[in-house]
This record gives structure tokens, C-alpha cells and sequence, in this order.
């Protein structure tokens, strides 16, 4: 009985030659490369698959253990489809002698199979489409495959971007130069090999062999922007209402996250460094340019910029100060509306010490006091307008905490 | 632009927008603006098992000029606690940067993007360790405090700076 296995084994090793591995003689362990059976040509294989037969002592009466390695092309639906058959032909034959037979099938199914899988990733449109398909191409090594105008587009973008960034300066239309025509092509050929370009599916090296079938197609089109041509107009069925409806949850959970303060506010252009003047404020509306006399007799120190503060800056101490690093000390959180934001945006920013309280006069920040801790990130500190910590220099500004902070508008506005 | 930016879409863009809204990942969805087809506002839920179970994030999300060969540019909107994902929002994703592929596409990034969730505790990278070598203890009780409040106390050590 072993005699007649081993037999077999050397049948399969006859037929498949060197794509036949034999593992075991017996009991029969094999691993054969299976193509198609168009796959002369190997630029239009498509499809392989390596077949793992593994038999025990009972073959043939128990058929062997099938499975599939190193499959290439084939994407999971078709694996499943040609393991399956394989299987389903091992055990219609059992009792009987059939590895060729087993081999046999797979070939048969892979020789249908012999078209590329799916969809270009670029494009995202089948290869075989029924009005006309567009001519692709495929990885030597990996199998994937790609519409050659596809890959042509991003391999030229990518050769665009290394050139771009390795000459360092020499502007796109230098290289592109007539007479550099010949420099280039030999230039792309060389790049294959000291440029890294990786399949963009299994991110598997690309070399020159990968690519020599359509190199002079690579070559041959110098224009990256192709894919314009085939720009199309928004369809309208984007636009359904289901749609709609998404897009008013969308902003609903943004502006409830928004109301907890739970969205990360734009940063600011601006960044206040110690020492810096900053411009006056332009006036806000309704609320009064200079000081009112009834609240200029509630704040007796209101004018005053504290010792601790090194900048003054003549003339707009008023309504400008600079930041002194002790006043940072406190520093500031985020402001958390964006009205806030808007009014930091202006660049009008004060030291906690030295502006007395302006900051503090818009609405929305109420409820932070507490949580106003010390930083000397001066960028941090610009991120809003200063949040006061309602230390005892404010409340000798009259301003005590929570519901009374309104009234620090008319006392700052001066 | 946003008009020039819409009528020179490519087909690609419009066919991942239209399988992104007809068939949806699961705990994300995304939407293209309509003043702008390359603009999109994104809502990713917190991976289940995840100290963000429960959470709903908001982000941005825009298809640059060269997409699909540059990758998209993302951004959180909702202020997340997580090693990957720096005080603006921005995320440290190799796919967003040098190992983006044309073979990627919207929906891919995005489900990266709601992993990264699960797998935070090993995800210590670049920002996260400039991070910690800039932030006091002070901000770091800050930020846990921000995700306290939104999303309730952390579930498991994601939060734990140590």
C-alpha cells in the first residue's frame, strides 16, 4: 500500500516539477505551487496559490488534510471558494488514489479565477466593468492590481515629491526642462531601486522587477493631473434626507458638548510673552468708556498697576498693562465660550494683577473660578481671556465672587 | 473656493461619501459639509470594552487637494484624554502621516482612529512623552477632570498617568 502512495507522490512530482515540494514521502506531505493554467505570460497572472497536502497513514481511505498558503490575487471570498473545492473533490475521491486529481481541480478553478480581484484603491472602480474596462496592471511579487493610469498618477506624484524634497530647492520646472529629458528617464529607472515605494495594499517593497512590464508607461506620461479629467459633479442623492437628519444630530451633539465646555477651542495666533505691550482694546459696546465716578469711589485702587508688575506702559496704563511673570503665576485657563475667544482674539490681554478684572466681565466663565490653577505656559495663557482667580487684590477692587462679577464690567471699564 | 473645491470632486471622493452614508461603519458615522464635499464632521463613539465606552467624539475631518495620495487631515473637536492625541486635538497616527496609503480611504481612518482607543496604554509615543516631560501634575488632574466631567469617572487606568 505505501509503495503504491509513494508512487503517487512521484506522479505529482512529475506533473508539477519544480513547483512541487515533497515534505513526506509517506505517509504523503506536499506542497505545490499551483497557477493557472494561461500563466505563460506572467504579467496577466493573476492568481496562485500554494496547495498543503497532508495525508495520513490511512490515505487514500481517509483524505488528506487541504489548505492554502501564500495565496495571492485571490481575496477571501475566492480563497474560501477554492479551498472548498478542493475538499469537496478529496472526499468524493476517497478510497481511490487522488493528488493529481486534487491539483487537477485547483488548477481548473484557478484558471477561471484568472482575472484581478475587487477594485482598483485608487479609483475605487472594478476592474472589469462591462462598458469597456480600463487597461490595469499588476505588482510582479504581491499580485495586486492597479488601473496602469492610477498608479501611473501616483507614481509620478511620488516621484514629483521626492524630487521635490531630495533636490533641495531646485523648483519643479528646472527638472522638468527639455534638455533634461534624457537624465530623467534614466533618473526613474535608477529611482526604483533607491527610492522606497511600497505597494499601497500590503505596503510590500517595490522593486524594479515589480514594475519593469509598465516602466516605459511610468516613464512615457509626465503629467500627474489626468485624474481631472475624470472630476465629476456632485450627484444629488449625497443630499437624501436621511442625510439631513445626520447632519442636524451632528450639530445638536456639538453644541450640547460645546455647552459643557467639551469641544477644544481654535488656538490662538497670538502668543504674550512677559514684558510685552499689548495695543488698548477697542471699546466694547455698551459698556461705558471711562469710569463711572460711583464705581471709581468703589475701587480706590482700581488705576493702580501693582509693584510686582516690571511694565508700564505710559500713557494707556488704564487700559493696558504688561504681564509680569508674578502675574502669570496664576495664569489662566481656556476660556470656554467662543465669545470669549473672540474678545482674546483682539489681542487685548491683561495681567491678572496689573488689569484689574476685564476678563472677567464676560459671561461664561463663572463657574471655573475654582478650578483656576497655576501654569507659566504663557501659550496656555493666551488661549482665552485671563480667568481670574478671585484673590483678595479683586475683592479690594469690590468684585467678591459668583453673582456679583457683573458689577466688575463698570469698576474695570475706566 | 469651497464652490471650486466641490465642482472639481474626484469620483473617488463621491464614492467613498456615498458608501460612507449608505453603509456605515459601526459607532461612526460621517458627514460631508455642504458648503464643502471635502469637509467632514465625524462622530465616533468610544470603543466598547474601553475606558471611552459611552463617549461620543466629535472631529474633523479634511481631504486635502492631493488626496488620495497625501492623507486626510484629521482633528478632535471633543477634548479627549489620551496618549495618542495632544491638547489640540491632534492625533499621532502613523497612518496619518508616513504610512499613509491611496489604499486607505475614509472609513479605514477612521475605524484606526476609534481603535486607538483600545490599545492607549501601549500607544506611548511622541507627544505623549513630550507630554509628560511639559505638564505638571496640575494639568494632567486638569485634563482628567475635563474627562471626568464629560464622560464620567475613567473605567479602567487610561486615565492614570502613571
Amino acid at each position: 500500500m505505501a509503495e503504491e502512495v509513494e508512487m503517487e507522490v512521484e506522479a505529482v512530482e512529475a506533473v508539477y516539477g519544480p513547483d512541487c515540494t515533497v515534505l513526506c514521502a509517506f505517509p504523503p506531505h506536499l506542497s505545490i505551487l499551483l497557477k493557472p493554467r494561461t500563466a505563460d505570460v506572467l504579467t496577466i497572472q493573476f492568481v496562485e496559490a500554494k496547495l498543503i497536502i497532508k495525508a495520513s497513514v490511512e490515505y487514500p481511505n481517509k483524505p488528506p488534510e487541504l489548505d492554502l498558503k501564500d495565496a495571492k490575487g485571490l481575496g477571501d471570498t475566492r480563497h474560501a471558494k477554492l479551498l472548498e473545492t478542493v475538499e469537496a473533490q478529496a472526499k468524493e475521491m476517497s478510497g481511490e488514489p487522488m493528488l493529481v486529481a486534487i491539483c487537477e481541480a485547483a488548477t481548473d478553478l484557478l484558471t477561471e479565477m484568472n482575472v484581478p480581484d475587487g477594485e482598483c484603491c485608487f479609483c475605487m472602480n472594478p476592474f472589469l466593468m462591462e462598458d469597456g474596462a480600463q487597461p490595469f496592471m499588476k505588482l510582479m511579487s504581491c499580485f495586486h492590481c492597479f488601473h496602469s493610469d492610477c498608479f501611473g498618477n501616483w507614481w509620478r506624484w511620488l516621484q514629483q515629491q521626492h524630487k521635490g524634497s531630495s533636490s533641495g530647492g531646485v523648483s519643479a520646472p528646472m527638472l522638468d526642462g527639455s534638455d533634461n529629458d534624457e537624465r530623467s528617464e534614466k533618473g526613474t529607472v535608477a529611482e526604483v531601486e533607491d527610492f522606497p515605494v511600497n505597494c499601497p495594499v500590503c505596503r510590500m517593497v517595490v522593486n524594479a522587477e515589480d514594475v519593469a512590464h509598465v516602466l516605459e508607461f511610468l516613464i512615457a506620461e509626465r503629467s500627474v493631473d489626468r485624474q481631472r479629467e475624470e472630476d465629476a459633479k456632485v450627484p444629488d442623492s449625497v443630499l437624501t434626507s436621511e442625510e439631513l437628519e445626520r447632519r442636524a444630530r451632528f450639530t445638536a451633539e456639538f453644541e450640547a458638548q460645546q455647552s459643557r465646555g467639551a469641544i477644544i477651542e481654535p488656538k490662538k495666533l497670538e502668543v504674550i510673552l512677559p514684558g510685552m505691550i499689548v495695543p488698548p482694546r477697542t471699546p466694547v459696546e455698551g459698556q461705558p468708556p471711562t469710569l463711572a465716578p460711583g464705581s471709581a469711589a468703589e475701587s480706590p485702587s482700581g488705576d493702580q498697576i501693582p509693584p510686582t508688575s516690571p511694565v508700564e506702559s505710559p500713557g494707556t496704563s488704564s487700559s493696558v498693562s504688561g504681564i509680569s511673570s508674578s502675574g502669570t503665576e496664576r495664569g489662566s485657563l481656556k476660556a470656554n465660550t467662543h465669545e470669549e475667544n473672540a474678545r482674546a482674539g483682539r489681542g487685548v490681554f491683561r495681567g491678572r494683577r496689573g488689569g484689574g478684572n476685564r476678563g472677567a466681565s464676560h459671561t461664561g466663565s463663572r463657574n471655573h473660578h475654582g478650578r483656576a490653577r497655576g501654569t507659566k505656559d504663557y501659550k496656555q495663557a493666551t488661549n482665552g481671556p485671563p480667568r481670574q482667580s478671585y484673590s483678595s487684590s479683586h475683592q479690594s477692587l469690590g468684585i467678591r465672587k459668583g453673582g456679583n462679577a457683573r458689577r466688575g464690567v463698570e469698576v474695570d471699564d475706566m | 473656493m469651497s464652490a471650486t473645491a466641490n465642482s472639481n470632486l474626484p469620483r473617488r471622493i463621491i464614492k467613498e461619501t456615498q458608501r460612507l452614508l449608505s453603509e456605515p461603519a459601526p459607532g461612526i458615522s460621517a458627514s460631508p459639509s455642504e458648503e464643502n464635499l471635502r469637509y467632514f464632521n465625524v462622530m465616533i463613539l468610544g470603543p466598547t470594552q474601553s475606558p471611552y465606552e459611552g463617549g461620543v467624539f466629535k472631529l474633523e475631518l479634511f481631504l486635502p487637494e492631493e488626496y488620495p495620495m497625501a492623507a486626510p487631515k484629521v482633528r478632535f473637536l471633543t477634548k479627549i484624554y489620551h496618549p495618542n492625541i495632544d491638547k489640540l486635538g491632534r492625533i499621532c497616527l502613523d497612518i496619518l502621516k508616513d504610512k499613509w496609503s491611496p489604499a486607505l480611504q475614509i472609513r479605514t481612518v477612521l475605524l484606526s482612529i476609534q481603535a486607538t482607543g483600545r490599545r492607549n496604554s501601549e500607544g506611548m509615543d511622541s507627544i505623549v512623552r513630550n507630554w509628560s516631560l511639559n505638564y505638571q501634575d496640575n494639568r494632567c488632574e486638569e485634563l482628567k477632570g475635563t474627562v471626568e466631567m464629560h464622560y464620567g469617572p475613567p473605567a479602567s487606568a487610561a486615565y492614570r498617568r502613571d
